[in-house]
């Protein structure tokens, strides 16, 4: 299976194995995303006028895949995925904007478990002759327990006419926000557990 | 209720609070009042037994030493602690947070009782009812974080309120507000209230049975709202207080 038009209503999209084109012709929300299980590199292209949303809580766990998503023109796509790493994960999201009037935001929250190792690459590239075009990259990580988390974000800008930027923020549990919900009687590990999920959501809000 | 003796707190190598005593009975108030830096915050925080704190002494609350116990437990003997300036928690909400603290506590919610009550109090606190999903503390003000904290401590219901300078931050209006509202919640649970204030507004409001001075670590002097009309008049200094320790030497 190398190209697909996904016209399900289904607000699961579970990327087949072996998918190299996923195409969305009509606007929808993405509430569930499933990554396959072997390595992967994928192209979403989003038919223009088409209003295309991923807010989804991901479990990665020994994930290494590339998502490619084309943005053609007066299109939009937001991504907001909470992403809870396991164990040794690699996964790198593309969006190519390579029409005009696009609106691209991707917003990636990012706790790793314990002896977890992840990279998350996010890379905006807006295309020459583009125009009107606005795009946003935000990626959070939360530091803390015994994990490794590399975020790098990336943006290429090849047009004059855009509105572009791009952010990587650090945060930690800090000892005051743990006691401070102490306090409420929330136990230690139950606290830092709220933290997490929480900041997970946050976007999805 | 609540009986403190001997307590020694130290941060570090520092002596914060020496050999202070206290008994607080059920439906009482008592007030701490002193200069700053006398210890006031640090007594709240170390019944609640802060991390950063060397704790020697005992405090025992119902019967049980809490000294021992880390804060959760401390918290769930049914003590609420509300700080001076309350921690922004990002990304929880206040309707999270009661949600997780009834559970821990082992209480069950009831959804509709709690939209109920939330109504109520919410027209209390003179506070929207959508402050029960804001985010902890996010982007209020510093009345509204005092007035958020009272809304959560009326969910967990408890026995005994420490309040540190509760009127900080607060326009006269807020001040009647709240003590209007520690008066009636008082007056509903029995509950008793350490309150840490510089303000006289707060006090006649309240009137308190107790007013304690503190300084250099300890209660110097014990009265009622007289004393604290005496401070209002003198000031800490005027009032020239000195500790056992000074008589003796």
């Amino acid at each position: 299976m190398n190209k697909i038009n996904w016209k399900q209503k289904s607000e699961i999209l579970e990327i087949p194995e072996g998918t190299k084109e996923i195409h969305i012709s009509s606007s929808k929300m993405i509430k569930t995303l499933v990554f396959p299980k072997e390595e992967f590199s994928c192209t979403i292209v989003i038919h223009p006028h088409v209003n295309f949303s991923i807010q989804s809580l991901v479990n990665l766990q020994n994930v290494k895949g590339k998502i490619t998503i084309m943005s053609t023109s007066h299109s939009v796509f937001q991504c907001f995925l909470g992403i809870m790493a396991k164990e040794n994960n690699e996964l790198s999201i593309w969006n190519i904007v390579s029409g005009n009037e696009n609106e691209s935001k991707i917003q990636v929250r990012v706790v790793g478990e314990e002896n977890s190792h992840t990279i998350i690459k996010t890379t905006g590239h807006l295309k020459k002759d583009t125009s009107h075009n606005v795009f946003l990259e935000e990626v959070k990580y939360l530091n803390e327990t015994q994990s490794f988390i590399s975020c790098i974000p990336n943006l290429f800008v090849d047009s004059n006419d855009v509105t572009a930027s791009h952010n990587v923020t650090i945060g930690c549990i800090t000892e005051e926000e743990l006691f401070y919900l102490e306090t409420k009687g929330i136990e230690r590990n139950v606290a830092k557990k709220l933290i997490r999920d929480c900041f997970l959501k946050k976007e999805m809000r | 209720m609540l009986e403190i003796k001997d307590l020694t707190v130290k941060i570090e190598d520092k002596e914060i609070v020496k050999d202070f005593s206290l008994v607080i009975e059920e439906g009482t108030t008592h007030i701490l009042m002193g200069p700053n830096g006398a210890g006031k915050s640090t007594i709240c925080k170390s019944i609640m037994h802060h991390p950063s704190y060397h704790i020697s002494g005992s405090i025992v609350f119902d019967g049980e030493e809490l000294t021992k116990l880390s804060t959760d437990k401390i918290a769930k003997k049914k003590i609420n602690y509300i700080s001076q300036s309350p921690m922004e928690i990002e990304g929880i909400t206040n309707a999270e947070l009661i949600r997780t603290s009834l559970l821990e506590q082992n209480e069950k919610v009831n959804i509709f009782e709690f939209q109920k009550n939330s109504q109520v109090i919410c027209e209390k606190l003179n506070i929207p009812k959508t402050f029960l999903h804001r985010e902890v503390n996010v982007g209020m003000s510093g009345g509204e974080r005092k007035k958020n904290e009272l809304l959560q401590m009326y969910f967990l219901q408890p026995k005994l309120v420490l309040l540190d300078e509760i009127d900080s931050g607060l326009d006269v209006d807020a001040v009647f507000l709240v003590a209007k509202f520690l008066k009636e919640y008082q007056k509903e649970t029995n509950c008793a209230y350490l309150i840490v204030t510089h303000g006289q507004q707060l006090i006649d409001l309240l009137q308190p049975e107790y007013i304690h001075i503190m300084k250099d670590g300890k209660i110097v002097e014990t009265g009622d709202v007289k004393l604290a009309k005496k401070i209002q008049n003198l000031g800490f200094s005027g009032a020239n207080f000195v500790s056992e320790d000074s008589h003796n030497e």
